[in-house]
């Protein structure tokens, strides 16, 4: 005969219905569960459905050899590093690390962009937003800013993927609610737990995934987003005073990250449905991914770089909306100080008014 | 007139009902009737020879200004022996029976010391329990133990009128003295000093991590909500269920101390050692 055992979702126990409070009760956490409520949950537990993805293959189409002709490939011995840019645009160091020893090489096999967004802001916008960077950072050397001399700043076109998808999603989370009181003796916290269910759909377009290795992903994520109102079909005359990357991470590569953040995108979209709730967190997620699409694009990106103590400090511009993102060095002489100066300040105040409210 | 007659009624009436077989007045207090050649007795009532005249005046002077201002009965009675009573039940006796506290509730606050036993005890009735809780009870009671262990009995006693005119103040705008509104003095705040410090140098840590954190920004977006196509979120199923409950229940905090709190009847007592 089979024995139908029903465990504890507080603490794993097993849990028997108990007569007196006509409740499911465990013996070990005192938890008590609803029958009807732990009929459901236990039914939704058992029905794990598989997630798929839907993303169709990426069909790229080669440049034509007028295209090829029209542009040089450089390559950097430092950093390994391989750029392109028309015939008359010279590289003089590279991006990605500021060597200024680039080579020029030979350019093969190069997929012809579907898409990208031409440079808006000049080399001269990308030195004040630069400028303005440094400005309110206390922690920043003295000798950083005053001394600070760019050793190169190139605008590049940085390969993307493009991925457009809708998704039908199914998300489990747990959820509580607490409540704290006291007596004169003990403090209470009871804590409410929930399963929530939310089930629907959501589109993306265009969500970008970094298809340059050399090119860090941190830098390209954190310099979105882009507006892509301005996102036009590839024309290599747009190349012109500029360089391009050739991307050496593909579309398949690409997915799983596009996957991540889609994914991460809906738990938090349907999780804005669960209002009142203490804390919410995906116990389970079943994203259907369907109508995928990708898209090969070149966005504009000024790379900036600098050296300061023997390192190098590379930032980086969104060459359309000017957002500019990098990594300051820290004094930590400036930090202990400002350390020091808080803590003495705020020990001065918070006893000064005590002894105040005491004498008044 | 006519409230203050029954007021007074009220209160011997009382006096008489609530005086019980145990709770005798222990001897040697009715002399102080008769010193006085009134059947009040007196607010402070120093059977062991502790004050002089001046400072047994000057302490029942001040009694009656906080009496006056607070509608509140204060008295201090020093005695040489309990004679083998607990503290607080000679305490309550003393407080029943010389009739102490204001109004029909009997308002009040009595401050014992017995010099063989070397123990005091605060009792506070009605109202008094209220200004003076076991907070505030301890709180008065830890700051003038020095005065009596030290033996500086009159400054002691002194002491403790100030702080019950503090303490009266404080509850009579509308929050007495408690664990959640401490009373501080200056030696209180020296004596935090060193936690106000440690608490400033936590936040001046996180405040100065949080600068530096800002030195980078080149971060990754783990999501991509500016990429949902407009209009696109529709939600089709929603589903709260509840699953169980649990209740943490923690011991609260209190207030380590020698002297002990404890409440019989109307009386509550704070005692302690000197």
């Amino acid at each position: 005969m089979n024995v139908l055992e029903y465990k504890c979702s507080n603490c794993g126990g097993a849990i028997t219905f108990s007569s007196a409070s006509q409740q499911m009760t465990c013996g070990h956490c005192d938890a008590s569960f609803d029958p009807e409520a732990l009929r459901r949950y236990d039914e939704e537990m058992r029905n794990p459905q598989e997630e798929s993805y839907g993303w169709n293959e990426y069909d790229g189409e080669a440049m034509n050899s007028g295209e090829l002709s029209g542009m040089r490939a450089y390559s950097c011995p430092s950093c390994g590093g391989e750029i392109v840019g028309d015939k008359n645009t010279v590289a003089t160091s590279c991006p990605y690390c500021g060597n200024p020893a680039i080579l020029q090489g030979k350019l093969s096999g190069m997929l012809r962009p579907d898409c990208l967004i031409p440079f808006m802001l000049d080399k001269a916008a990308a030195k004040q937003a630069l400028t303005k960077h440094l400005k309110g950072k206390p922690l920043l050397p003295k000798l950083f800013k005053t001394q600070n001399r760019l050793d190169s700043i190139t605008g590049i076109y940085v390969p993307f993927w493009l991925f457009g998808c809708d998704t039908h999603a199914r998300i489990r989370y747990r959820a509580t609610r607490t409540k704290s009181w006291s007596d004169s003796k003990y403090n209470y916290t009871r804590t409410d737990y929930y399963q929530l269910i939310r089930e629907g759909d959501v589109g993306f377009a265009n969500v970008p995934v970094d298809g340059s290795q050399k090119m860090d992903d941190a830098y390209m994520e954190a310099i979105e987003p882009f507006d892509y109102n301005q996102l036009t079909g590839f024309q290599s005359a747009y190349l012109a005073g500029y360089l391009a990357d050739k991307y050496d991470v593909d579309a398949e590569q690409s997915k799983s990250r596009a996957n991540e953040r889609v994914k991460r995108s809906t738990e938090a979209v349907f999780a804005s449905t669960a209002a009142g709730y203490t804390t919410c967190v995906p116990e389970s997620t079943n994203i259907q991914f369907s109508n995928g699409s990708v898209q090969y694009a070149l966005m504009p990106v000024w790379m900036l770089n600098t050296k300061y103590k023997d390192k190098m400090y590379t930032f980086a511009m969104n060459g359309q909306t000017g957002r500019l993102v990098g990594e300051l060095p820290v004094s930590w002489g400036k930090f202990w100080a400002w350390v020091a100066g808080i803590s003495v300040g705020l020990t001065a105040v918070v006893s000064v008014l005590l002894l105040l409210a005491v004498l008044a | 007139m006519k409230k203050t007659i029954i007021y007074i009624s009220m209160a011997l009436l009382l006096c008489l009902f609530s005086a019980q077989p145990a709770m005798a007045l222990p001897s040697g207090f009715d002399a102080y009737t008769a010193e006085y050649k009134s059947e009040d007795y007196p607010r402070v009532i120093d059977k062991a020879g502790l004050l002089t005249d001046a400072e047994e005046k000057n302490l029942i002077n001040r009694i009656n200004g906080i009496v006056e201002e607070y509608s509140f009965g204060v008295a201090i009675v020093a005695t040489d022996t309990l004679e083998g009573m607990d503290v607080t039940a000679y305490s309550e006796a003393v407080f029943d029976e010389c009739c102490y506290g204001v109004g029909a509730d009997r308002d009040g606050l009595l401050f014992l010391i017995s010099i063989e036993e070397r123990d005091w005890n605060i009792d506070a009735h009605a109202y008094g329990a209220t200004a003076f809780n076991d907070y505030g009870r301890e709180k008065i009671g830890g700051l003038i133990q020095p005065l009596l262990g030290g033996g500086d009995y009159a400054e002691a006693f002194s002491s403790f009128l100030d702080y019950v005119d503090i303490f009266l103040a404080e509850a009579a705008a509308g929050e007495p003295f408690s664990s959640e509104n401490p009373y501080l003095n200056a030696m209180d705040i020296l004596t935090i000093l060193p936690v106000t410090f440690a608490v400033s140098l936590i936040i001046a840590l996180i405040v100065a991590l949080i600068m530096k954190w800002r030195m980078k920004t080149a971060r990754p977006k783990p999501l991509a909500r500016e990429y949902i196509k407009q209009g696109s979120f529709r939600l089709t199923g929603q589903n709260d269920m509840f699953l169980y409950s649990s209740v943490d229940k923690t011991l609260r905090e209190k207030s380590s101390s020698s002297s002990s709190s404890k409440g019989s009847g109307s009386h509550s007592h704070t005692k302690g050692k000197f």
